[in-house]
């Protein structure tokens, strides 16, 4: 496949017509789901609390979770936190280590 | 120095790696596998981590923990996997000057770690499993 073709299915070459993330799912919210991650497309200026709407929206296992945290890139981010296109963003529950 | 291992650890052997001339204190806190849970015989647990993003938090918790105590050396192990009860599941070790700032900082670490790094305990029973839902008194 050649770059453009590639960077365009990525959605690099969309002008900015849509935001696609990939989702992982950790400990609980890896059994609700039944999914280690999941790939989700939404609207440009899109926020985290507008992917956790999707996200609940597809697997209704999810909708009596409370206390979801989130992270991008490794680094906790709020609910209202801005999301950019190809992005990793985890979602899972309280930790419980030590 | 930060490890997330399968492997148990030796308390002994880590202070032995972490001592100093400089240092007059190590305080060191090992949390361990508890056979009884909300009235429930635990038969093992299994522990789960976000593993990535566990060590960068936990390099940052190591690094604030120096920073803000002057201690002088931090060690955090943390395993994963099934384990049994009884058995060690984390490792703080902490090398200082004296014993108040090795304490204090021990303590900081454990807090910090219960809830800032993404790991995961779930609790096997005769009756089920159970994610546990940590209390920051536990």
């Amino acid at each position: 496949m050649g770059l453009s073709r590639r960077l365009f299915r990525e959605g690099l070459l969309t002008g900015g017509s849509r935001l696609k993330v990939r989702v992982r799912f950790f400990a609980l919210y890896e059994e609700l789901t039944g999914r280690d991650e999941e790939e989700y497309v939404l609207k440009p200026g899109s926020k985290v609390e507008d992917l956790i709407d999707l996200v609940v929206e597809k697997h209704e296992s999810m909708k009596d979770v409370t206390g979801m945290l989130v992270a991008i890139n490794n680094s906790f981010v709020k609910y209202d936190a801005s999301l950019k296109d190809l992005e990793d963003v985890a979602l899972f529950p309280p930790v419980s280590g030590g | 120095m930060i490890r997330i291992t399968r492997e148990d650890f030796s308390v002994d052997e880590t202070i032995r790696k972490l001592r100093t001339d400089e240092m007059g204190a190590v305080a060191t806190f090992v949390g361990v596998v508890r056979g009884e849970s909300k009235g429930r015989k635990v038969d093992h647990i299994e522990v789960h981590v976000y593993e990535e993003m566990a060590m960068k938090q936990l390099q940052a918790i190591e690094k604030r923990a120096i920073e803000k105590f002057g201690v002088k050396s931090v060690t955090i192990i943390h395993r994963i996997g099934s384990l049994n009860v009884s058995e060690n599941i984390m490792l703080i070790a902490v090398g200082a000057g004296h014993r108040r700032e090795a304490f204090d900082a021990c303590r900081y670490i454990l807090e910090q770690i219960k809830r800032m790094v993404p790991i995961w305990k779930k609790e096997y029973t005769p009756d089920g499993s159970y994610w546990v839902e940590e209390k920051h008194d536990d």
